[in-house]
């Protein structure tokens, strides 16, 4: 069965976690996606743990689906075989600070006159622009400066990051997108086009809430720990054996939560009668409901919660993922053989196609596993 | 100027957030977006704090965009909406799985007016599975996926990130598996159902936790701000505040020992690959800051700046927005609107240099375009509907 990007080559010069998570998402919608990396020790992440039989797990979670070819970009003879790889390529993608391929005579300028069809795909800390397109920049670093460390954290306390890349992740996937609709515009144009996405923007950009509620209400978001900014209760709570979260936004849910607690009498509490009434007793009101939750299970809560239709879940661990029926069957932890680490575990595609479906078709690869098959192909198509 | 998306009609019945972002961004790129509410209008009309009665969190979400309202338990309202569809490219919906069929709007239903729809689904846990049918807010994915368990301060329990990102994940794997299907159609001539869950979202940006797990034993919980598996990647005492620094590979390394001038950090047996930094790095986040104390975080943020290490002010949210870099980035817009006045919101984080995203329609109000697309109907496709 032909995979939604089938059609599409994408010549990939990224490296660490947005860029190669931007061509993951490529590679497992079907495009052919050839990862360029420098001699000796190709990928920085090839370098990140956890091992597996010497093999970086971390390097073949985002790289599987990709082929991998070994250029050094600082010879003639790395860039001209970069050169005819671009020369019949859809998609060239890469992450490099502003100015670096300039300097290996590799800019869209020269790339676009040698293929006008080709989308330039840039993924950067601080975009092409701006006072800080020098700056060099890891997921970290934009979590710190773009507050999104100032909105997380536990209430009245240190701001803390959230605790997966989700800036990078997030920017690969914003460049994704970018990259589809272009090619999907050149259908009409028959043009490529320059593609600017910076971890900065992406980070601005899905933190959009607290950006409005700024700009415009001047209401500063803080770390408020578990709590919802407006609803109320709306947090995690001790059970018996581990947290849960209880969500409710309005005071008919409320109700519905004190009903299911078999705590009837809270609703008619003075103190807890409107969300702006249990929002002010907020340390009162988590204290009594930690008192009644503890009593019983995980388990047991989040049936009788149900129950009475109050949004509610379990704080999973990685532990209990792996164990879950919901992942399963959404088919989200994958098998994948790999010839030297062997049967791994990585994660599903979260693009579900009905037609078109996403599928690992081959596992990372090893450095320059494809160099020989893939310049002697080039070179014997196209020259 | 043509926009990437120019000419794609999109069919949106979502509410609240994941499904709205989705189509915005969708309309941001050129998409001509047909936001069908309720006769009450999205839910997040309703929410806190308001301008001038109009809510942040619609606007937020909801501009190139039009708005018609329909009562999709009215079979003349069902019919509109069947009408729209036919002559669509995307229908977008996010309810729980099950009620469009109810609605008599199934993709079994609509592809067969239209066998080129792209139907995208954007569900809590998706639409296969045991739990499919469970309601979901952000803070139930973010704790069902995993990421509230390794979010937080050291010691002090699961934390949630501080904004929608159980929302905000699903709507970008939303809007980059309609553009797929998009690119596909041309080919194929075919649409076909797009099923995107929160849920699985949260699974895909998990990094490297699974492994962490399966591979080192070492179940992910909350380690504060430092990285699992590069070291140095943390947050640090400087003599007047906190810095974070981001050294994650052998150059950076290198260069981050020469700018603090501790040459025998490079030197050092235990922090000789990023496997025995990460191994070491308490100690090695000890002996880093013995140095860092001695200046402040401005003068160490140039000094690093210049030595090409990653570095950063840990900033508070106003302090984020109002800083230079955020003011010169175009992401912050302004829009012109009706009630609220001047209104300022996110920019575009995709630019394209050809056909670059621009706002052309502020967020609509409840119904604005009701009569405009009734006549469109009825100019482009003869379509008469007095329900609406």
């Amino acid at each position: 069965m032909a995979n939604a990007l089938s059609k599409f080559r994408v010549i990939d010069l990224t490296h660490m976690l947005a860029g190669s998570f931007c061509t993951k998402i490529l590679a497992d919608l079907g495009a052919d996606v050839i990862k360029i990396e420098r001699p000796d020790t190709g990928d920085d992440s090839r370098m990140i743990g956890p091992f597996v039989n010497g093999e970086s797990m971390y390097f073949i979670e985002q790289n599987r689906n990709k082929r991998s070819v070994v250029l050094d970009l600082k010879t003639e003879d790395g860039r001209g075989a970069l050169l005819k790889l671009v020369k019949n390529a859809d998609v060239l993608v890469e992450n490099f600070r502003p100015g670096v391929m300039e300097k290996l005579g590799l800019g869209y300028d020269t790339l676009e006159t040698l293929n006008p069809a080709l989308i330039y795909a840039s993924g950067t800390g601080f975009g092409q622009e701006g006072p800080m397109r020098d700056e060099a920049a890891y997921d970290l670093t934009v979590q710190a400066f773009s507050g999104m460390m100032g909105v997380t954290g536990k209430a009245g306390g240190e701001y803390s990051k959230v605790g997966s890349s989700v800036v990078s992740t997030s920017a690969g996937t914003l460049l994704a997108a970018g990259i589809i609709a272009a090619l999907f515009e050149r259908f009409t144009s028959g043009l490529g086009q320059k593609i600017d996405v910076s971890m900065y923007g992406a980070a601005s950009a899905i933190m959009e809430n607290p950006m409005m509620r700024y700009l415009n209400a001047g209401i500063e978001a803080r770390p408020l720990g578990n709590r919802h900014a407006g609803a109320c209760p709306f947090s995690s709570f001790h059970t018996s054996n581990g947290d849960i979260v209880i969500a409710t936004t309005t005071d008919a849910a409320w109700v519905k939560l004190c009903e299911a607690l078999v705590h009837t009498e809270l609703t008619v509490d003075p103190r807890f009668i409107t969300t702006d009434d249990r929002s002010e007793n907020w340390t009162t009101l988590e204290s009594v409901l930690n008192e009644i939750l503890k009593k019983e299970t995980q388990e047991e809560w989040i049936l009788k919660l149900r129950a009475h239709n109050v949004v509610c879940g379990k704080i999973n661990t990685v532990a209990n993922l792996l164990e879950d029926p919901q992942i399963a069957d959404r088919k989200m932890i994958l098998d994948t053989e790999h010839p030297i680490a062997g049967m791994v575990s990585v994660t599903g595609m979260p693009i579900k196609l009905s037609r078109t479906p996403c599928e690992i078709r081959r596992s990372a690869p090893l450095l320059g596993e494809n160099t020989d098959e893939i310049l002697y192909d080039s070179a014997k198509t196209h020259f | 100027m043509n926009k990437a998306l120019s000419g794609v009609k999109i069919i949106d019945l979502t509410r609240a957030m994941a499904g709205p972002f989705c189509t915005m961004f969708l309309g941001d790129m050129g998409a001509d977006v047909i936001k069908v509410e309720s006769p009450e209008g999205d839910e997040s009309r309703e929410s806190y704090p308001r301008i001038e009665g109009i809510s942040t969190m619609f606007m937020s979400a909801n501009r190139n965009k039009r708005s018609i309202t329909a009562n999709l338990k009215d079979p003349g309202d069902v019919a509109l909406i069947k009408e729209l569809v036919t002559h669509a490219d995307v229908i977008v919906e996010n309810y729980r799985p099950g009620v469009m069929k109810r609605l008599g709007l199934s993709y079994e239903v609509l592809s067969e007016i239209n066998p080129r729809l792209i139907y995208a689904a954007c569900s809590g846990f998706g639409q296969t599975g045991p739990y499919a049918e469970l309601p979901a807010y952000d803070i139930v994915i973010q704790a069902y996926g995993g990421l509230m368990s390794m979010t937080g301060p050291e010691g002090q329990g699961p934390t949630k990130a501080g904004f929608s990102f159980g929302d905000i994940g699903a709507g970008l794997f939303t809007i980059t598996g309609i553009l797929a299907a998009l690119c596909e159609r041309h080919e194929s001539g075919l649409g076909q159902f797009v099923d995107v869950a929160m849920l699985d979202g949260q699974i895909a940006v998990s990094e490297n936790a699974i492994a962490r797990y399966l591979y080192d034993g070492e179940l992910p919980e909350p380690i504060g701000n430092r990285h699992p598996s590069v070291a140095p990647d943390d947050s640090f005492a400087a003599s007047d505040g906190t810095i974070v620094i981001a050294a994650g590979n052998e150059k950076l390394w290198q260069a981050l020992c020469s700018a603090l001038e501790r040459d025998d950090l490079a030197e050092d047996v235990r922090f000789k690959t990023n496997d025995q930094r990460t191994q070491h790095q308490s100690e090695l986040k000890a002996e880093m800051e013995k140095t860092l104390k001695w200046k402040t975080v401005s003068q160490w943020r140039a000094i690093l700046k210049t030595a090409g290490v990653p570095s950063g002010s840990v900033y508070g949210y106003a302090e984020a927005v109002n800083d230079p870099e955020m003011q010169a980035s175009g992401m912050i817009q302004n829009v012109a609107h009706p009630i609220s006045g001047e209104v300022r919101m996110p920019g575009f984080p995709i630019r394209f240099s050809r056909t670059p995203c621009s706002i052309d329609r502020r967020p609509p109000l409840l119904g604005e375009h009701n009569e405009e697309v009734l006549q469109m109907l009825k100019d482009e496709y003869g379509f008469v509907n007095t329900h609406i």
